[in-house]
């Protein structure tokens, strides 16, 4: 099993990057920390099993992070909301999302990944935020290189379409 | 090169795709007014979101370390696995064989449970201080112990175990308590954590953060339920009644005999059997002790223990 220093090392190591990636997954901080802190259970329930010297520990903590990021994505779709009674009040949505300074652009390209389906979302969000290139993402997700293409390529077309339907892409003149 | 670029060439070309076409797409982007337009605004879509981002609080890597250690070194592999010893096997086959198998068998008995007892996730509820002796799912409770979902917890005799969400809630167990400890799913669109205690028996104390988001809580006893959102309150469970005094907030009570649902507030006890008894405070000599408890929920040594979590809630 991995040792609790190289743990430590690898979540110091990566723990930003890949919240950032949970996050804009599924718009929640919280939740963000709790689907984190399931990734690196995985990764020691791995290490309890396999040796980690041949993973390449990056791919591996993206692909586990996209797979949980993913199943709360569907549940959440699936599960109704528990209501124990409607004698109190209705809670207000989680805002941390919305707290955050995304400009309107930015706010739009979020709302039309939340619709988009899980594995073009990951995708967007590798290339976007990360700077991934398809290689990277590829072998993160474990998919091929040419469905990574089509998918991000077929996104950011809709994506475009949409938006400039919306005027909301700013104009940049490049001189 | 023809009239104008393609979305199709231009999101190539942002993606590095373009290959031997690059040199003519960059210089017709050069000078083309139009496709540079759209180049720029495509590139706008993945240039990366530029404004603060949380990052995971520091809570979460003492939480992940405490599930590390939860795991120990490597023990659901198990003693029970290993093979029989040689000369068992050399002087008695039958028997040996009669051994490996009920040695498979209780390996994996151990394989399995363990391995559904380490599948409940770990909540982000920790043991902030505890005295006396009380169990967490049958092990002793420790600090840094993971507290996974569906965890029971007794507290015993003369004992106290306090338990705390981070910013969000603190709950004390009294002695002679028993509770399971449950986590819901939440909706769509919510963020955060809902959590249920099943109080079987014995006295807690409770409080939420005030200004935090408006997660609801549950609670069940033998005879009752109860949802909250921000309040203070003590609960009793003792045979067949519970009791519960607010201390501020509003709590929402259901008898699973009596009809109806009432609101609980703080200028009340309330007794809670077939019916819900509302009762000026001190009436009964059983819950003046308990709104003893609620003037002052802990001890001088607690409050020192308990300080830091104590001001991320109040």
């Amino acid at each position: 099993m991995i040792s609790e220093r190289r743990l430590l090392e690898i979540y110091r190591l990566h723990k930003k990057e890949l919240f950032h990636y949970i996050f804009r997954m599924i718009s929640s901080a919280e939740t963000a920390e709790d689907v984190l802190h399931d990734c690196f259970e995985r990764l020691i329930q791995y290490s309890q099993r396999y040796d980690l010297e041949d993973v390449n520990l990056r791919s591996f903590l993206y692909k586990t992070a996209h797979n949980l990021a993913v199943n709360h994505l569907q549940k959440e779709n699936r599960y109704q909301r528990v209501e124990f009674d409607d004698a109190v009040a209705p809670g207000r949505p989680d805002e941390t999302a919305a707290r955050l300074e995304l400009d309107e652009l930015n706010r739009e390209i979020y709302r039309f990944l939340g619709q988009s389906d899980p594995v073009a979302r990951s995708i967007f969000i590798m290339r976007k935020e990360q700077g991934m290139q398809v290689g990277a993402i590829a072998e993160s997700l474990g998919i091929s290189e040419k469905t990574v293409r089509r998918k991000i390529n077929g996104l950011l077309e809709r994506m475009y379409e949409q938006l400039k339907k919306m005027g909301l892409l700013n104009i940049f003149l490049v001189l | 090169m023809k009239g104008h670029l393609d979305n199709t060439e231009i999101i190539g070309f942002i993606n590095g795709e373009s290959g031997e076409k690059a040199p003519s797409v960059a210089a017709h982007i050069a000078e083309c007014p139009q496709c540079r337009k759209r180049h720029a605004e495509m590139l706008s879509l993945v240039a990366p979101t530029t404004g603060p981002v949380p990052g995971p609080r520091r809570g979460l890597e003492k939480r992940i370390l405490a599930t590390y250690r939860g795991y120990g070194t490597g023990t659901t592999s198990g003693v029970a696995m290993r093979g029989i010893p040689g000369w068992i096997a050399a002087s008695k086959p039958r028997a040996a064989l009669a051994a490996a198998v009920i040695v498979a068998l209780v390996g994996a008995s151990l394989y399995f449970g363990i391995s559904h007892l380490t599948r409940r996730e770990v909540l982000p509820i920790y043991v902030y201080y505890f005295r006396g002796s009380s169990s967490i799912d049958d092990e002793r409770v420790r600090y840094h112990m993971p507290i996974r979902d569906r965890s029971e917890i007794r507290v015993g005799r003369g004992s106290v175990l306090v338990l705390a969400c981070k910013r969000r809630f603190i709950v004390k167990l009294f002695g002679n308590s028993e509770m399971i400890l449950k986590r819901l799913p939440v909706s769509r669109g919510q963020g955060g954590h809902q959590f249920v205690f099943n109080l079987r028996k014995g006295t807690i104390f409770t409080t939420y953060r005030q200004n935090s988001v408006e997660t609801k809580y549950f609670y069940f006893t033998p005879n009752a339920s109860l949802a909250t959102r921000k309040s203070s309150f003590i609960m009793k469970v003792a045979g067949n009644r519970t009791i519960v005094i607010p201390k501020d907030g509003a709590i929402n009570i259901r008898s699973f005999m009596a009809k109806g649902i009432i609101t609980a507030s703080p200028e009340k006890d309330y007794v809670i059997s077939s019916s819900i008894e509302i009762n000026d405070p001190s009436d009964r000599q059983e819950t003046r002790d308990l709104r003893m408890y609620l003037e002052q929920p802990f001890s001088n040594e607690e409050i020192l223990r308990l300080r830091q979590i104590l001001d991320s809630i109040i």
